[in-house]
């Protein structure tokens, strides 16, 4: 009996990883490909269904496996930068900060994973006839609570203004760009 | 004379059990320490993105730790968090009441780097796994104050076989499909992933130059690190394929560690690797491994 509960544990376990990482890289190759996923369709939405419950999820929670292992893949993604500007009441700049006040290292590591939800700001630059999305929104919403707590921080602010940036090689390899995606100011 | 009386002293051969356990505790601590002042801001509520904004993308089946925070509503939360947090730790380190340690430190992991995802990358994930295997394991056998408190038999040769298979099958997964989608995209085969890597504004803290460096090189290291996380599984079947392997797996974290500053994340694939494929253990037999006298389940 105890091989059998062994022998199941351990492909229910693998099973899970298998699939979270199966499904991650099957949409990954389409979206490659910019196709629409057109194989083994039928399998995807089984897996789906059945790996959507939530003892499997909650297991894959709690296991840490419930993310998929594709970092920088395909391709490395492109950063977005952030970059306040802190205004005095007097209109002049008194400080320009690249992040909310964060020190370390491993806070930055933390912080450029963050700063991928700011995505959906990209595509509002490239569209700007388009409604705006909920992540847009979203991403809106966090840039402006970062900039009303950095303006928080100090009495003496009175304005605070966030730009946010993707940076992107130049073709020849040689020379990094900035591009403007998202500007806004608030005042206090 | 005192090095050949040490090699008379009864040691047994070190199982990977030990190092998992004292590495994974001491991942976790890192975890923590590393961000010092900063843990405030971005992992309580009174961090620069407002609470209610980082709510909206939890996960519903656990809570963040800013829900606990706000649940128990107290000025001293924080050192107590600090406090709970590196004492469980530390038992687990010496491994008193291991699998209980191991559990509520996970749960507390979770609930503060993975529950609310916004703030996690890779380094959070294969620690919460690093603490999964803790309490899976037997861990609490080997070298432990659990060991010697309860007179507990080390786990059999069969058990370490089995658990080290799974911890190998486990990394397999990882890299073969990490390897699987990078080679998807045309960046990692032309070099141009090499590159940016080297050159994002957070990662190039150091302002590495590597603009000098031919374009072919840049192409060879890619295709290399597709090489070496694609074929990794081939460990599980030849064993001669292990130490290269391996070898270049570890220098391929030191580097990532050394250009792109991910040291956490790179000391914690070193240590799963090292416990994964050191310290073997065949499955037919080992040759110094002592039933004992005492014996208590």
């Amino acid at each position: 009996m105890k091989p059998i509960i062994f022998l199941l544990g351990v492909s229910l376990h693998f099973g899970i990883i298998l699939w979270n990482n199966f499904q991650h890289s099957y949409y990954a190759y389409y979206r490659t490909r910019q196709e629409a996923p057109d194989a083994l369709t039928e399998i995807v939405q089984i897996g789906q269904h059945v790996f959507h419950h939530s003892i499997f999820r909650l297991y894959a929670k709690i296991s840490g496996n419930d993310m998929p292992y594709g970092f920088f893949a395909p391709n490395i993604g492109s950063q977005y930068i952030t970059e306040f500007r802190l205004y005095d009441t007097r209109d002049s700049m008194r400080l320009t900060l690249s992040n909310p006040k964060l020190k370390n290292r491993e806070s930055l590591n933390r912080y450029s994973s963050f700063t991928r939800l700011f995505e959906s700001l990209l595509k509002e630059a490239h569209r700007p006839d388009k409604h705006t999305s909920l992540e847009q929104a979203y991403g809106r919403a966090v840039a402006g609570s970062m900039a009303l707590y950095l303006g928080k921080s100090d009495p003496a602010i009175s304005k605070v203004e966030v730009s946010i940036y993707l940076y992107q090689e130049h073709d020849s390899l040689v020379q990094g760009t900035y591009f403007l995606i998202f500007q806004h100011t608030i005042n206090l | 004379m005192i090095f050949s009386s040490f090699k008379k002293l009864p040691f047994r051969q070190p199982d990977f059990l030990f190092p998992l356990r004292i590495g994974t505790a001491g991942l976790a601590c890192l975890a923590y320490y590393a961000l010092g002042d900063d843990f405030k801001l971005l992992y309580t509520l009174d961090g620069p993105v407002d609470y209610m904004l980082l709510d909206i993308k939890k996960d519903t089946l656990l809570p963040g730790i800013q829900t606990i925070e706000k649940a128990i509503d107290s000025k001293h939360f924080y050192q107590g968090l600090s406090l709970t947090y590196y004492s469980l730790a530390g038992l687990l380190a010496i491994g008193f009441a291991t699998p209980l340690v191991a559990c509520i430190l996970l749960l507390l992991h979770a609930c503060i780097f993975t529950a609310v995802p916004s703030f996690s990358y890779g380094f959070d994930y294969f620690c919460q796994i690093g603490l999964f295997y803790c309490l899976l394991f037997p861990t609490y056998r080997s070298d432990s104050v659990d060991k010697y408190l309860w007179k507990l038999i080390p786990a059999s040769t069969l058990t370490l076989y089995r658990c080290q298979r799974i911890l190998q099958i486990h990394l397999s997964i990882v890299y073969f499909f990490n390897g699987l989608n990078k080679a998807f995209g045309s960046s990692w085969w032309n070099g141009r992933a090499l590159w940016k890597a080297l050159h994002l504004p957070y990662f190039n803290i150091s302002q590495w130059d590597v603009g000098f460096l031919p374009h072919w090189l840049l192409s060879a290291g890619g295709i290399l690190v597709l090489l070496l996380e694609i074929a990794y599984p081939l460990n599980l079947l030849f064993r001669h394929l292990q130490g290269p392997f391996i070898g270049g797996i570890i220098i391929l974290h030191l580097l990532i560690s050394i250009f792109l500053g991910l040291s956490l994340f790179s000391l914690a694939m070193i240590l799963l690797n090292y416990c994964a494929w050191f310290h073997q253990t065949r499955k037919q037999m080992n040759p110094n491994y002592q039933s004992p006298k005492v014996c208590r389940e």
